[in-house]
């Protein structure tokens, strides 16, 4: 996996490429709109990560150029600029994902690992059935079950699922649940997340021999499809 | 920035004296049009009585002539001349063989005249005055074939005439004109006056950066409308700057606070130097570095709002579902601190509004109401739609807000909990003020029957 890191800032630049070596991924930098446009179209990355606020050419001009060359590899948008306006334009310009700054890394790395499975499953045929492990959903009927045992879902629960189901075995954060599952693009004081998903937990993993759902410290939750004793 | 007019000159170059000049212009190029008009009229006018005149006589010599005989015509000529004065005309009679019978009157014509069909002109000397050239209108008619008179009368009271209307004309025109000029030039002066002064307090504000100065108001004129609106704009940068100070001191207040505990907790660290420690303090600096950022993401969006440049994508929604949104949202939270929350909500209650905006403000307020509740506690939300206004109403049975901070407590920085034990920016309700008044709505609080605090939201259904 070979990243491009976009960002005019140098430590900036520096600390984001250490905290993704951290997770296994390799990326090169490049320090203005044009250089990452000439990077970008030279080398085939798995994965574009492009500030907004850059010298010569602004990021959002660079990866509409790039989608114009009919580049598809995925762009997550870095931005100084948190106004919902402001995501919406990223996304327009051909962004698949817009994490304002300042970040925490696990949250750029729970996105980074959503936007890979994205692309991965893109060629797929439309699902009716999602199986994580002994969890199935059943997307027509809007069944789930766990070892073979149905377990009874509000909409809301069922639409949490979805997501993490689809994310199996990655991290997903509360800011990603409160975008994807029920489209808030601001973070409550509380955590009314945690409240949700202990509801859902209680219902998922309570009359069965080891939990899926878990929380991982400081960063957010993961549905597991395999038992984890060291987790349990 | 910052035109200085330089006196006179640019007096000349201003507005109002550019259109007062051409003004002017324009009406002496119409006066001397109506000039030319008139006295062609006049002179054709004029002219024509005398020839008139001059037809009429011819009528009346034939007419004599036919009744009596040339002596009668003679005599009649003679009489004219006797009751009108004959300081003015002549008469020339000739018999048949074309010898002069008769001359008379002061005009001295020229001996022959060419032959006209009509009345024509010529010119003529005044025998009484010294031989002045005049003109004169001419009249030559035969009498049945007998009788050959001429008639000329002078044009010279016309003439008169003419150059009287003329001088008057004149006259009456310089004066029109001055008077424009100098009207004009006046009211150029007072307009230019004016916004003269405009732009010098415009200039002084500009300088020295002095909000407080006021651009001066005379009267109830448009000047006055205007030097009023630009008043309204200091005020309102007045009061906004004002804000912008007061943030500053918040900031400094309330960021400085967990930037010095950051400080102390990292030096500490260091001084102990127990690589043991390291772990825990990073995870306290985190904690802080995270609260810092709610409090400026808090104040970023907060200043956006407040400044107008948040834009706000006012949109047909379902407030009904929105609202369950959000007690679908809050339900379980308030249910696991052992609260009771009810929600009475119509359904399909549409507005145009911000989604995001307006979930952001109601999930501010249930964050207090959630945090403030004791346990057993009730929380209420209910909406309904009066005289084209969606009203929100949010009730709790919590500790509740004294009356003297009520009005205080949607101000930055402000928190009802003196000692400030429980978590909060201080932020919160001022955003929900600042969004509100984004959709052109307003948020009072008073005392709820459940016994703690009511907020009424009222928002313009468009």
């Amino acid at each position: 996996m070979r990243f491009l890191i976009i960002e005019d800032d140098a430590s900036a630049a520096d600390f984001l490429k250490k905290g993704l070596g951290g997770f296994g991924y390799d990326a090169d930098v490049a320090h203005d709109g044009d250089e990452g446009l000439n990077m970008a179209r030279g080398q085939d990355y798995d994965l574009w990560l492009i500030d907004v606020m850059l010298p010569k050419r602004d990021g959002l001009s660079v990866l509409k150029s790039l989608r114009d060359d009919g580049k598809h590899v995925p762009a997550l948008i870095l931005s100084a600029r948190g106004q919902v306006d402001d995501r919406v334009e990223g996304l327009r310009a051909g962004g698949d994902d817009y994490v304002v700054k300042p970040y925490a890394l696990a949250e750029l790395q729970a996105r980074i690992e959503a936007l890979l499975r994205r692309t991965k499953s893109f060629d797929t045929h439309p699902e009716t059935e999602i199986v994580v492990g002994d969890l199935h959903m059943d997307l027509l009927s809007r069944q789930v079950t766990r070892a073979g045992q149905e377990v009874f879902l509000k909409p809301r629960e069922f639409r949490l699922l979805e997501y993490l189901m689809r994310h199996a075995d990655n991290v997903v954060t509360r800011t990603m649940l409160l975008e994807n599952v029920w489209d808030y693009f601001f973070d409550p004081q509380t955590n009314v997340v945690d409240v949700h998903i202990s509801r859902l937990r209680y219902k998922l993993d309570k009359y069965f021999p080891y939990p899926m759902l878990h929380t991982v410290r400081g960063s957010g939750y993961m549905l597991r499809s395999t038992r984890d004793p060291e987790a349990e | 920035m910052g035109r200085i007019f330089p006196g006179a000159a640019a007096l000349l170059l201003s507005t109002p004296a550019r259109l007062t000049l051409a003004l002017s212009g324009l009406y002496v190029v119409g006066t001397v049009l109506i000039f030319f008009f008139l006295n062609f009229q006049l002179h054709d006018v004029l002219v024509g009585q005398i020839d008139k005149a001059l037809l009429d006589q011819k009528n009346r010599l034939v007419m004599q002539y036919k009744e009596g005989s040339s002596r009668a015509l003679l005599s009649a000529i003679r009489a004219e001349l006797q009751n009108r004065g004959q300081s003015d005309r002549t008469y020339r009679v000739y018999d048949a063989k074309g010898m002069k019978v008769l001359e008379v009157g002061d005009l001295q014509l020229p001996a022959t005249l060419p032959l006209a069909k009509g009345i024509s002109e010529i010119e003529a000397r005044v025998l009484s005055a010294e031989g002045k050239v005049v003109k004169a209108r001419y009249l030559r008619f035969g009498i049945a074939d007998q009788m050959s008179v001429e008639i000329a009368r002078s044009k010279e009271s016309t003439e008169e005439l003419m150059a009287g209307f003329r001088t008057a004309f004149m006259i009456s025109m310089a004066l029109i004109l001055s008077l424009g000029l100098v009207g004009g030039w006046l009211l150029a002066k007072r307009f230019w006056q004016q916004i003269e002064d405009f732009n010098q307090m415009a200039m002084k504000i500009f300088n020295s950066g002095n909000l407080t100065s006021r651009m001066p108001v005379k009267g109830k004129d448009e000047f006055s409308v205007l030097a009023g609106n630009m008043n309204a704009i200091l005020d309102k940068m007045e009061k906004l700057f004002q804000g912008v100070r007061q943030v500053s001191d918040n900031i400094a207040h309330d960021l400085r606070s967990p930037l010095s505990r950051l400080r102390v907790d990292v030096e500490v660290t260091l001084q102990e130097n127990n690589p043991q420690n390291y772990r825990m303090t990073l995870d306290r600096v985190l904690t802080e570095l995270q609260n810092m950022q709610d409090i400026f993401q808090s104040l970023l969006s907060l200043g956006q709002a407040e400044a107008g440049s948040m834009k706000i994508r006012k949109k047909p929604i379902n407030l009904s579902q929105l609202l369950e949104d959000i007690v679908e949202l809050y339900g379980p939270l308030a249910e696991d601190k052992g609260q009771i929350f009810e929600a009475n909500i119509p359904a399909d209650l549409m507005m145009e509004g911000d989604r995001q905006l307006l979930a952001q403000a109601l999930s501010n307020l249930l964050d207090n109401a959630v945090k403030y509740v004791p346990e057993g506690g009730r929380i209420t939300l209910s909406a309904e739609i009066k005289d084209d206004k969606a009203i929100v109403q949010l009730d709790d049975s919590g500790p509740g807000i004294p009356q003297d901070m009520r009005k205080k407590v949607f101000d930055r920085f402000v928190r009802v909990d003196p000692s400030r034990t429980l978590p909060g920016t201080g932020l919160g309700l001022s955003l929900v003020k600042a969004f509100i008044e984004l959709h052109q709505g307003n948020i009072t609080l008073s005392e709820s029957k459940l016994g703690g605090t009511r907020f009424i939201i009222q928002l313009p259904l468009k």
